[in-house]
């Protein structure tokens, strides 16, 4: 790991896909943050604007992506859009690897019943087929931003715990466990000491691989009207509005998605990348003679 | 193939186990969050009487122990609450609408599965070739893209703007009327083949194409990279090596051997693949008014009909289960090594 | 050396590898015979190019290895350049192997049985039920405790010992003239070990089968194979009888070798170990590939070397040319 960053890059360069995937990824986290600055039409963009004569404009040199029934710029509500997604991202990701990893951790470490008991309430939650279990919760919460963080990630910690659960447990074998234990450390300590760090390894890598998938996600909870509330210019929200109007004014409903498949791409791409450096096996195939 | 006795009990304890969780979620979603349930099982129309009525039924005033025997009661019975959108039983509800779905999911997840393992297949036989550039970069653009935007696209393509397929509803009712069509089984492709109404047939398959076409492109992507991945890792195998030692024809020993290792793991995530076909249905169904299970969940969302909402989602996950159970015993079938 | 015409003769072999880190040079201009009925050991650490030397003696090099010169003559055909055709007959039926590691040799998931029949009705053209009771023989023939149960096992179900009971029963299955068994024996336990280098030996000897037997352990070479040769860098550094290199090795990469054997007759005061670092393999080199580590480097053993023949042995050392 600690050849992370200029080995990587030599592997990436050498890869023109992965390279896309990934200035599109970086491309997204800078939009994301300096969105709200960037805005040349803001009131457009947070929802203020009411001016009917501009409704309905198609794409144009003024108006890129065209307006929507309220003749808001399509645009600029989809730059800050881009902010949206990646908050709600990095905090469903961020908030269900905390309690995923909590609960894999102490359910591989300690075994026993807890662990038992704990695998087996996490089996529960995963009977839910992917983004229903949000949806229910999201419906019953309300909606909100906050709202729809807690849902998908009451929804995605299971696959975590799981994931660490399993990688606590080959960890758990290994030789410097046994050493530590020998020595007469506390179970605590070999937790956190130890395992933990060993263990995070993969259940991280994968969880920056679920990035686009929890983009996607919250989008579908926004389609649905159960996610973020308007006026928010969330990209699946952006996309339910223009649904009715479709026929007339494609572009509403266009360039958000084409904008989430870019995006989603992007980390799809990249997350095959890392996929691919981590595995030694796939390196070293076949080059070129 | 170690298909014991056990192995199938223990699947089946867990099976119940998981539907048992799965309504302990909902009575949590349902009466322990919510700051007033009796509203969202009365609906927002209803008057004080009801309301009141409806506190009684639920058994809110009494201890939470109580309040669970009495749902989980409720549930057995067949009580699933009323939708105050149709008005009907959600249980009738659910039954009515759920082959439509399963006539559309299991289409688009069987066409995505075969045609998912066999470009995988390809793409990892021609590996770093063309073919395998554009098979990959297929299927990572296909499991990226939105379902419900790519509904939205194609429908606004071939629907209206070139019209050349039809892009809502499940059949045409003057169809229906004309050719004096009566579902049986609520299958439509099975009804109309028995009663050899072929108009019909016509009708309800065209009907199926871009609702079909929208929901198997997210499986689809999957699956293709699953297969290319696991196609490819399993030929570096040193199996795959003695094999070519000892001389077998490259054919035989792709079909039989290599093929059935990689079958395997991708048999495996079926489970979570149909996962997502159903929850792409939610959404495909809204789009081209597809009146199945996930019609009448969305709508429910969209009109916050609660005990719609819940029913329907109970019911899915607990579809959603039965399939993890079967997938999972095809595939300790098929791979020995599977315990328990 | 017999005086009647060796079954395998390698001729100036080289061969390459082209991977993401270079192009690494893994067999360097190797000569090699192999007579009938003969054990040849071909002893060397990791990286020494011997299992690449394998592979293709089994006609089963992967796609991004390249042949750079040199051949293999098995029968008056160089293998390296022979029809698909004739190559189909040879592979698998006359000259076949054994892998290092027997769990992986076999799918996991087909049975034992199934591998064996397979082989036997491709290679043999028999029917399946001829199939069957050849297998069971072979089996036998390979001392396999419970052939029923083993025949209808998976691989996992198996230990170690037998699965590679179940491998040599696969190599032996068509009566090949040759078997290059790539480290049998490295992975398994040691009681094992021995049982299977002894079932190796009696099994070539009762058939009359030429055997190439890889390893890194020189006293496997002594048990099993008369002839040895010692590898380093893809180079042939020395070859002759067993007996000869060990009690009386020639050059200074075998005398290394030995030294560093630990020994319980003597006390050790200090671990001996080869000083200096493995040749990285992507450099060409027109000397000895040891010099850089050898204590009798000379700088003539930087720019030429030449292999010197003493009697039955060979070695490749400035040490001795005249």
């Amino acid at each position: 790991m600690g050849l992370f960053p200029c080995d990587f890059f030599k592997f990436l360069v050498k890869r023109p896909l992965y390279t896309t995937g990934f200035i599109i990824v970086v491309a997204f986290i800078i939009l994301g943050c300096i969105a709200p600055y960037i805005l040349t039409k803001p009131e457009d963009a947070w929802g203020v604007t009411y001016d009917l004569n501009k409704a309905f404009q198609p794409p144009s040199p003024e108006y890129p992506f065209g307006t929507d029934a309220y003749g808001r710029d399509m645009l600029n509500r989809v730059i800050l859009g881009s902010r949206y997604s990646l908050i709600i991202a990095v905090c469903v990701v961020g908030l269900s690897l905390i309690i995923g990893v909590i609960v894999g951790l102490v359910a591989g470490y300690l075994a026993g019943i807890i662990g038992t008991v704990l695998m087996r309430l996490t089996d529960m939650f995963l009977a839910y087929p992917p983004l229903l279990l949000a949806v229910a919760f999201a419906s019953v919460l309300g909606r909100g931003v906050l709202t729809a963080i807690i849902a998908l990630a009451i929804s995605w910690w299971p696959w975590y715990a799981r994931l660490m659960y399993i990688s606590v447990n080959s960890v758990k074998s290994a030789l410097y466990v046994e050493a530590a234990k020998v020595i007469g450390l506390s179970k605590f300590t070999i937790m956190t000491k130890y395992i933990l760090p060993n263990s995070l390894i993969p259940v991280v890598t994968q969880a920056m691989l679920d990035m686009g998938s929890a983009i996607l996600e919250a989008s579908a909870l926004s389609f649905l009207g159960v996610g973020v509330p308007p006026p928010i210019p969330e990209w699946g929200r952006l996309i339910s509005e223009g649904w009715v109007y479709v026929s007339k004014a494609y572009w509403i409903t266009f360039f958000p998605g084409l904008v989430l498949l870019v995006t989603v791409v992007g980390f799809n791409l990249l997350g095959d990348a890392v996929k691919e450096y981590m595995n030694p096996r796939l390196r070293s195939i076949v080059a070129k003679r | 193939m170690p298909i014991t006795r056990t192995y199938l009990a223990k699947r089946i304890l867990l099976l119940f186990l998981v539907a048992f969780g799965v309504l302990i979620i909902s009575f949590i979603i349902t009466r322990v969050i919510p700051a007033r349930p009796e509203l969202l099982w009365v609906g927002i129309h209803a008057r004080a009487e009801q309301i009141e009525r409806a506190r009684k039924e639920l058994h809110l005033d009494e201890p939470i122990y109580v309040q669970l025997y009495y749902y989980l009661a409720d549930f057995f019975r067949g009580n699933w609450g009323v939708s105050w959108r149709t008005r009907q039983p959600v249980i009738l509800d659910i039954i009515t609408s759920l082959p439509a779905t399963l006539e559309l999911t299991i289409t688009a997840f069987i066409l995505a599965f075969i045609i998912g393992v066999i470009l995988g297949l390809i793409a990892a036989i021609s590996y770093g070739k063309a073919i395998d550039k554009v098979i990959s970069v297929f299927s990572i653009i296909v499991a990226s893209i939105p379902v419900f935007w790519l509904g939205l696209v194609l429908q606004t393509i071939f629907s209206i703007w070139y019209p050349i397929l039809p892009g809502g509803m499940r059949v045409d009712p003057s169809l229906v009327i004309e050719t004096g069509f009566k579902p049986i089984t609520n299958f439509y492709i099975l009804d109309s083949l028995i009663q050899l109404n072929f108009p019909v047939l016509l009708d309800v398959l065209k009907r199926m194409i871009l609702p079909v076409i929208t929901l198997m492109m997210y499986p689809l992507g999957l699956t293709i990279r699953m297969t290319r991945s696991m196609a490819i890792e399993s030929l570096q195998e040193i199996y795959v090596k003695a094999l070519e030692v000892w001389g077998l024809p490259r054919s035989k020993m792709l079909y039989k051997y290599v093929l059935k290792n990689v079958i395997a793991p991708v048999i495996a995530s079926l489970g979570l693949s149909f996962g997502y076909t159903i929850t792409g249905a939610l959404m495909v169904e809204l789009i081209f008014v597809y009146p199945g299970i996930g019609y009448y969940v969305g709508m429910a969302l969209l009109s916050f009909d609660y005990p719609a909402i819940l029913g329907g989602i109970v019911f899915v996950a607990i579809i959603y289960s039965l399939v993890n159970l079967v997938v999972d015993i095809i595939h300790a079938w098929i791979d020995p090594r599977v315990k328990f | 050396m017999s005086t009647s015409k060796p079954l395998l003769s390698i001729r100036g072999l080289s061969i390459d590898y082209y991977t993401l880190s270079g192009i690494i040079h893994a067999v360097r201009r190797v000569d090699l015979e192999l007579c009938s009925g003969e054990s040849l050991c071909i002893v060397g650490e990791s990286g020494s190019g011997k299992s690449t030397l394998g592979v293709a003696l089994s006609l089963a090099l992967p796609l991004n290895a390249v042949v750079k010169s040199g051949s293999i003559i098995y029968n008056d055909i160089d293998l390296l350049r022979a029809r698909r055709d004739v190559i189909d007959k040879i592979k698998g039926r006359e000259i076949t192997m054994i892998f290092q590691d027997p769990l992986a040799t076999f799918s996991p998931l087909h049975t034992i049985g199934e591998h064996l029949e397979d082989i036997a009705i491709s290679k043999l053209g028999i029917s399946k039920r001829e199939a069957s009771n050849i297998v069971v023989d072979v089996l036998k023939k390979v001392r396999m405790p419970d052939v029923d149960r083993v025949l209808k096992s998976y691989p996992h179900e198996l230990s170690g010992g037998m699965l590679q009971r179940a491998a040599i029963g696969a190599a032996i299955l068509t009566k090949p003239k040759i078997i290059v068994a790539d480290e049998p024996t490295s992975m398994l336990d040691a009681t094992i070990q021995a049982q299977i280098l002894s079932l190796l030996k009696e099994l070539v000897r009762s058939e009359g089968t030429s055997l190439v037997l890889i390893t890194h352990n020189l006293g496997v070479a002594l048990r099993v194979c008369e002839k040895t040769a010692i590898m380093y860098a893809g180079v042939i550094v020395e070859d002759g009888s067993t007996l000869d290199i060990i009690k009386e090795p020639l050059h200074p990469y075998t005398k290394s070798l030995l030294a560093s054997i630990p020994r319980s007759s003597h006390r050790v005061s200090r671990i001996i170990h080869i000083q200096g670092e493995p040749l990285d393999p992507r450099l060409e080199v027109s000397g000895c590939p040891f010099a850089n580590r050898c204590p009798s480097a000379r700088d003539k053993c930087f720019e030429s070397v030449d292999y010197v023949k003493i009697g039955d042995r060979r070695v490749y050392c400035n040490l001795y040319s005249r």
